[in-house]
Parts: C-alpha cells; sequence; structure tokens
C-alpha cells in the first residue's frame, strides 16, 4: 500500500471514529422532550384561592372543588351532565394505566356586558413539581353546553357551574388550576 | 498482497464513513424511508377510534390520502367517517359470522372494517378505496388512539390550533372536537391534520435517538396491534400487517365490536377464563368465559366472535348479560367461530360462556405430550386478563408450563405451553 493510500484510509478512520464517538457523545447528552409542559407562572397571573372568585376583566372564576373522578358523588353529577346524543361523546371516566383522572368544579361567569371568547382547553392543573396537565374534557348543563363548550362563547349574563376533567400521573397532586388567559388566573389548590 | 483486496478494503471504510455520516449528520434521513417510503408514494391513512372497538381495531373516524416523497409528507386529506366516498356502500363478502348473524352483505367504506384481522381487510380495503376515488393508492397506515397517545408521549406537547395537545388529553380533545363539528366535521379534520403533519414532522426533525424511541414504539404499537402498515409486496413492512396466526394447535381469539355504543372501550375491562380439560386420546373440552367489567355509565352493547380451533363444536353457550342473540357457529378449514351479541348494563359485569369440544390439541414431544395454546389479543384492545387452568388426562404427570398462571394481565398475545407425560 503506498503512503498515500495508507494516509488516506487513516484519515478516513479517524473521521469514522471522532463521529461515532460524537455520536455516542450526543445520544447520552440527548434531552427527549418532557410529556408534559413545565409551568411557568406569569409575573402578570392573577392569584386566587378556592371558594372565592377571581377575574381577569372577561370572565370570572370560582374554584368549588377538586376531585378524583372516582368519588361516586363526581362520577354521579359528571354522568348527570353528559350528553346522551347518538352522535355526542360520552367519555368514561376510567383512567388509563398509570393516571388518574381529577375533576374540577368551577363557576363560570362573563364579567363584561357584551358576549366573551371562552374555551375549556384553556384550563391546566399544575403539579408539585411544575408539570402541566391540560384539560381533557368537560360537561356542563345543556345551556351552558351549547354556549360555552359548542360556541366557545359566554353570552352576556352568563354564569353556570362546568365540570373539567384532567388526566395525571397516579403519583401527581394538583397543586394549582390556571386558566391560560391574559392575564392568567392562578387559583392555589394546596 | 492482492490488489481487490485493497479495493475491498478500502470502500470497506469509506462505506462504514458514509453510513456515520449519513446517520449522524442527517438525521432527517428519515426512518420512513428506512421501511420502504421511498420516492412519491400514496397511502391510505386511517384513524382508529379504539374507544369505539372494531375487529381491526376501531372505528375508522378518519380516513385519509397521505402523500409521501421520500419519507417527508406532501399532502395529506382527512376525511370524517360519513362524509364523500368515506360513506359510499360497499359490499362485504364475510365473515360469515357476521354477515350470516346480521344477513348484511354491504355496508359503509367506513363501517367496513368487520374482517377478523388488518391483514385480511387491508386488500379489500384498498381496492374499495382505489375504485372509489380513482386514485392508486400504494398502502393503508393505520392507527389507533392508543398509538398516538404512545407516539405523543415521545414527542412532547404540542400545539395545534390553539390548543395543547398531550399524549393524555388527545383522546378527549379529539372527541370534544367531533362534538362541537357538525357536517362535514371540519373541526376535527383540521385538528386531526394538522396534529398530523406536526407529528411527522417532529419526528423528522428528531434527533437520533429520540428516533430510535419512536422507532421502538412504533415496533411496539405494531406488537399489540395499535399499528398497522399494509404495503402488498414490501416483506420489510409484512410484520406490521396484523394477521391473525391460527396455528395448528389450540388458540382463542376473541374479536369484538361495538353496536351504536361508541366511546365506551376504555372503560371496559376484558377478561378471558378459559378452563380447558385434555383427554387421554389428545382431544379436550373447553370451558371459555369472557367477562367485560363495564365501568362506563351506559350500557355496552356489543357483537362478539370467538375463534376457536377447526373442528370445534359448541355444547352450550350462556351469558350473564342481557339481550344474549345466538351463538352462530361457522368456520373454515383453519378455524371455528362463535358469535354472540348482547349487552352489559351500565357499572355492571357481564359474561358469556361458551362450553365446546375441542378436536386432538396434543402433539407429541418424543415420550411426553405437549398442549400449546395461543390467545390473540384483539387490535385496539389496550390490556385484558387471562385466567387459564389447564387439567390434564387422569393419571398424567405436569412436567413443564409456561404463562399457566392465573389472573394475568397482558398488553399483547399469550403462549401457554404444558408439557406432560
Amino acid at each position: 500500500m503506498s503512503r498515500k493510500r495508507t494516509i488516506t484510509a487513516v484519515a478516513i478512520l479517524a473521521i469514522a471514529v471522532a463521529l461515532i464517538v460524537a455520536g455516542i457523545g450526543a445520544f447520552v447528552v440527548t434531552v427527549h422532550p418532557s410529556e408534559d409542559p413545565t409551568y411557568t407562572e406569569a409575573a402578570s397571573s392573577i392569584r386566587a384561592a378556592p371558594y372565592t372568585n377571581a377575574t381577569n376583566g372577561h370572565v370570572v372564576l370560582r374554584v368549588n372543588n377538586v376531585s378524583d373522578a372516582s368519588d361516586p358523588a363526581t362520577a354521579e353529577v359528571w354522568a348527570s351532565l353528559s350528553p346522551h346524543g347518538e352522535w355526542t361523546p360520552q367519555v368514561a371516566l376510567t383512567p388509563s394505566p398509570g393516571e388518574k383522572n381529577i375533576i374540577a368544579n368551577i363557576t363560570v361567569t362573563n364579567a363584561r356586558s357584551a358576549a366573551v371568547p371562552f374555551t375549556y382547553t384553556d384550563f391546566f392543573v399544575v403539579g408539585r413539581d411544575g408539570s402541566a396537565y391540560y384539560a381533557n374534557y368537560a360537561v356542563c348543563n345543556r345551556d351552558c353546553s351549547a354556549a360555552a363548550l359548542t360556541n366557545r362563547t359566554l353570552p352576556e349574563s352568563f354564569t353556570s357551574d362546568l365540570y373539567v376533567l384532567f388526566s395525571v400521573p397516579a403519583t401527581a397532586d394538583a397543586a394549582k388550576l390556571v386558566y391560560a388567559s391574559s392575564p392568567p388566573i392562578v387559583v392555589d389548590l394546596a | 498482497m492482492p490488489t481487490d483486496y485493497h479495493r475491498f478494503g478500502r470502500y470497506f471504510t469509506i462505506s462504514i464513513a458514509c453510513l456515520v455520516v449519513l446517520a449522524l449528520l442527517f438525521p432527517a434521513f428519515d426512518a420512513l424511508s428506512l421501511v420502504g417510503f421511498v420516492n412519491d408514494k400514496t397511502y391510505l391513512l386511517i384513524l382508529q377510534d379504539n374507544t369505539e372497538i372494531r375487529p381491526t381495531g376501531g372505528l375508522m373516524a378518519c380516513i385519509g390520502l397521505l402523500t409521501v416523497h421520500d419519507g417527508n409528507v406532501q399532502d395529506l386529506h382527512l376525511y370524517y367517517e360519513n362524509n364523500a366516498w368515506t360513506g359510499d356502500i360497499v359490499n362485504i363478502s364475510g365473515p360469515a359470522s357476521l354477515t350470516k348473524f346480521y344477513d348484511v352483505d354491504n355496508v359503509r367504506l367506513y363501517d367496513s372494517n368487520v374482517q377478523y384481522d388488518f391483514a385480511s381487510f387491508a386488500p379489500t380495503m384498498l381496492s374499495n378505496v382505489e375504485q372509489l376515488t380513482g386514485q392508486k393508492v400504494d398502502g393503508i397506515i393505520t392507527v389507533d388512539f392508543t398509538a398516538v397517545e404512545a407516539i405523543m408521549r415521545i414527542t412532547g406537547p404540542i400545539s395545534v390550533s390553539g390548543e395543547v395537545i398531550t399524549s393524555r388529553n388527545i383522546v378527549g380533545i379529539a372527541h370534544y372536537y367531533l362534538g362541537i363539528s357538525t357536517g362535514d366535521r371540519a373541526p376535527l379534520i383540521n385538528l386531526l391534520s394538522s396534529l398530523a403533519f406536526k407529528i411527522v414532522q417532529i419526528a423528522h426533525d428528531a434527533s437520533l435517538p429520540v428516533k430510535l424511541d419512536l422507532m421502538n414504539t412504533v415496533q411496539q404499537m405494531g406488537a399489540e396491534r395499535h399499528l398497522f402498515f399494509y404495503v402488498p409486496g414490501d416483506p420489510l413492512t409484512a410484520d406490521f400487517a396484523g394477521a391473525t396466526a391460527m396455528p395448528p394447535t389450540d388458540f382463542i381469539s376473541v374479536i369484538d365490536m361495538t353496536m351504536g355504543t361508541g366511546w365506551a372501550d376504555f372503560g371496559v375491562h376484558r377478561s378471558i377464563d378459559y378452563d380447558v380439560q385434555l383427554l387421554a386420546n389428545g382431544s379436550a373440552v373447553a370451558n371459555l368465559t369472557i367477562a367485560y367489567n363495564n365501568t362506563c355509565f351506559w350500557d355496552y352493547k356489543f357483537f362478539q366472535t370467538v375463534l376457536v380451533p377447526p373442528g370445534a363444536e359448541i355444547m352450550n353457550a350462556t351469558t350473564t348479560a342481557q339481550d344474549f342473540n345466538g351463538p352462530l357457529s361457522t368456520g373454515s378449514a383453519n378455524f371455528t367461530a362463535f358469535s354472540t351479541a348482547v349487552t352489559v348494563p351500565a357499572n355492571e359485569t357481564g359474561s358469556i360462556t361458551y362450553l365446546y369440544t375441542l378436536p386432538h390439541v396434543v402433539s407429541s414431544s418424543g415420550v411426553n405430550e405437549r398442549y400449546d395454546l395461543y390467545v390473540q389479543k384483539q387490535a385496539g384492545i389496550n390490556q385484558y386478563t387471562f385466567n387459564p387452568e389447564v387439567q390434564l388426562p387422569d393419571g398424567a404427570r405436569l412436567l413443564a408450563s409456561q404463562n399457566a398462571e392465573a389472573n394475568q394481565t397482558s398488553t399483547g398475545d399469550i403462549h401457554l405451553e404444558a408439557v406432560y407425560r
């Protein structure tokens, strides 16, 4: 083998080894995406406690209760408010393996003298480790459902109880309930 | 040293280097390209809603055409189940356990996944879609919600249409959009289309370790029958076609189909109790009970088919559920099918029990006898409990067994074996 060929082969091998080492290094330090978003509280957040009204100027929220969906009374309310139309989904409360379902009972009121946009999917609960668990499904009575859920709008003078389902890890505790508006409303549950 | 050896060594070194460079510097060399998705291809993409179970996994809630170029998504058009051609009537030539039971021979396309497994259904679906759309289709990719959840556990949260979608809320959000959509269900379709695009994009742009995680997840979901590929003539995807094995031993394959009581199946847990008495001549008497714990607050009405070895003869079928209809016994050279329809009331457990005889199901293993049982999980079902009891012939002694313990919870198939003398 000529000297030139030897140098070429050694150079290629060196590059290959360097790339393999770099690849292993990248493999080791690669951060996998987190399954759940991490919550960072905005400085402008409006803080509130359960059983008290909190408003962002558009809606008034009052968290009445947060309970495990396996609680019979909670499950009974959920079932009674779940629609029974053929094409309207009824959502079972059985959690997936490794998870539990919790339900927040929230009184939602329109704070303005005009209709305001609203979506239950802006609710999330925050675990003690800072993970955010976004709302899964929601139910409320027929009039509330037509406005707040189907039309995603709260008419003037609207007020109703809303039941929002969250799926969280079985070991997680809900420390906060957040409505991701501008500004956000943060209810401390602990 | 011969010159050819030098040349081989050099090319070998260069090839290895090129592969390393490809793998490390071009992670966009997408995994899809490695499994046959090269050049321009059009695939039928089906989302099976496995909260509403069907033989191949779930209700075909969304059906679409996906155009791929070298692993990159070029175009995706999804349709809700009953829109345009997805709601057209198609002929079903079987299975007899269903067509005879309900005296039907045609259904809407989105309801046509009535075959016993995806592998049997896919060629007909491909042909039907090509006829209805005039579009040449290269294959079918289907996922259920369990597969989407598993993939999103790797990708992390995805923002779509102003919603933060995660592995934990995808099912609820999709059903919410279904509930608020009317007509062509545009909000639901737009949401799912955008989500599909973003998932593919994230997978495409992911680092190598994340891609490997995704590949492992896809493989696991395929093994657990939550994800299928059907690409005619492609050996690389053949393992993902979801064929039900019908070995020349004992087997059980329970195949359910909900009847208008949708979105229930994540709240229904199945248990299979199987008591088999092996006889000295190698035949057997089987007592199979399939119990459904319905934790939903509404009734669970379904049609059930159980596949067992050919030659099995039913002696009796009973139920603790309601509205019992059946059993009907049909079959072929490869299997016997028992079919029934029942309703399990809300918050109750109901069961169906079949008592039947089996022809010779024991094989000789030298001086020993060997009994094998394959329990095959239905596509779309997340997990089930299996509780076997194998009774040996009088005077026989058990030498070895595997997966014969009581109350096994499984997310996949189970192979029970017992060797005795």
